[in-house]
């Protein structure tokens, strides 16, 4: 009997380690917001964001974007001054590998119960919208 | 005769080493969608098509979620919202583009700027060290030489 009550606790230490590793992996952002990009025309392929990021650090991230469908979970951004903020730019570049525009966004510092932050990258003004938005063409 | 005791750390250290590796090799070998798909990844793939389906969307025949090339596709927002959950990851960065950016980085760091490789969520990006930015002197003429594209705040 104390053989296994021995184990199971053995099991539960090592489960308990396994989850609070994942949970270290995938550590969120404490100011900022991620990004959701969406093209409406379809014209954007791969781009990239300069910016300030949670930690109030200048951040680049270049993204190759198959679809608007997918994002760029994992990176906060903000536009702050109160860490000197560097605003926060999307360029697109299209399929040819060509920048055809670039756009200053406007993430906010604090985080909501949502801290996704969605903006149309291929529109003559940028729009960008608090919460999660994958809309968009595919053209 | 004393009991050997060694099992209560060598059986959980085992599983925690085979969840381990199966969870790291399923990430490093993920493929694109449509080809060498793994078999999760064609699994997520036909659970977002047929939610779609329940959403009165179609995925054409021969479309390529990943390249983005054969027949288009135009997803009502509500439809591709509800399906978003069953969409496979995203495909990791390329080979080619890592390398670039290593390059980027440490051709940064030669010149004085302390940053690291930061991979996740389907891009590749350089995070600086702190108090690093474009109005540190040298700063951008470095990003320029080191082949970064050009940085342009608004104003500027």
């Amino acid at each position: 009997m104390g053989h296994w009550r021995r184990l199971a606790v053995s099991f539960a230490l090592a489960g308990a380690l396994l989850v609070s590793a994942g949970a270290m992996g995938v550590a969120a952002g404490t100011n900022g917001q991620q990004l959701s990009p969406y093209d409406y025309y379809g014209h954007i392929a791969s781009g990239y964001v300069y910016g300030t990021n949670q930690n109030c650090q200048f951040a680049y991230d270049a993204f190759s974007w198959p679809n608007h469908w997918y994002d760029t979970s994992g990176w906060y951004w903000q536009d702050w001054s109160g860490c000197g903020s560097y605003a926060v730019e999307v360029y697109g570049r299209n399929s040819s590998g060509t920048q055809v525009g670039s756009w200053y966004i406007g993430p906010p510092h604090n985080q909501g119960s949502d801290n996704w932050y969605s903006c149309q990258v291929d529109g003559p003004a940028v729009n960008c919208l608090a919460g999660y938005q994958n809309t968009g063409v595919i053209s | 005769m004393e009991r050997w005791r060694g099992q209560y750390i060598v059986v959980p250290a085992l599983a925690l080493l085979v969840f381990g590796l199966v969870g790291c090799g399923a990430k490093a070998q993920f493929p694109t969608l449509p080809g060498n798909s793994s078999h999760a990844a064609v699994r997520s793939f036909i659970n977002w098509d047929q939610c779609l389906r329940q959403h009165d969307v179609k995925v054409p025949t021969g479309f390529d979620l990943y390249t983005n090339t054969g027949p288009k596709l135009n997803i009502p927002n509500a439809a591709g919202s509800a399906c978003q959950r069953y969409l496979p990851p995203a495909p990791p960065p390329s080979q080619a583009a890592r390398q670039k950016l290593i390059t980027e980085s440490n051709c940064m760091r030669a010149r004085g700027f302390a940053n690291t490789v930061t991979y996740s969520g389907g891009g590749v990006g350089i995070v600086f060290g702190a108090g690093l930015n474009p109005g540190t002197p040298g700063f951008t003429a470095a990003m320029k030489a080191c082949g970064l594209p050009a940085y342009n705040p608004p104003g500027s």
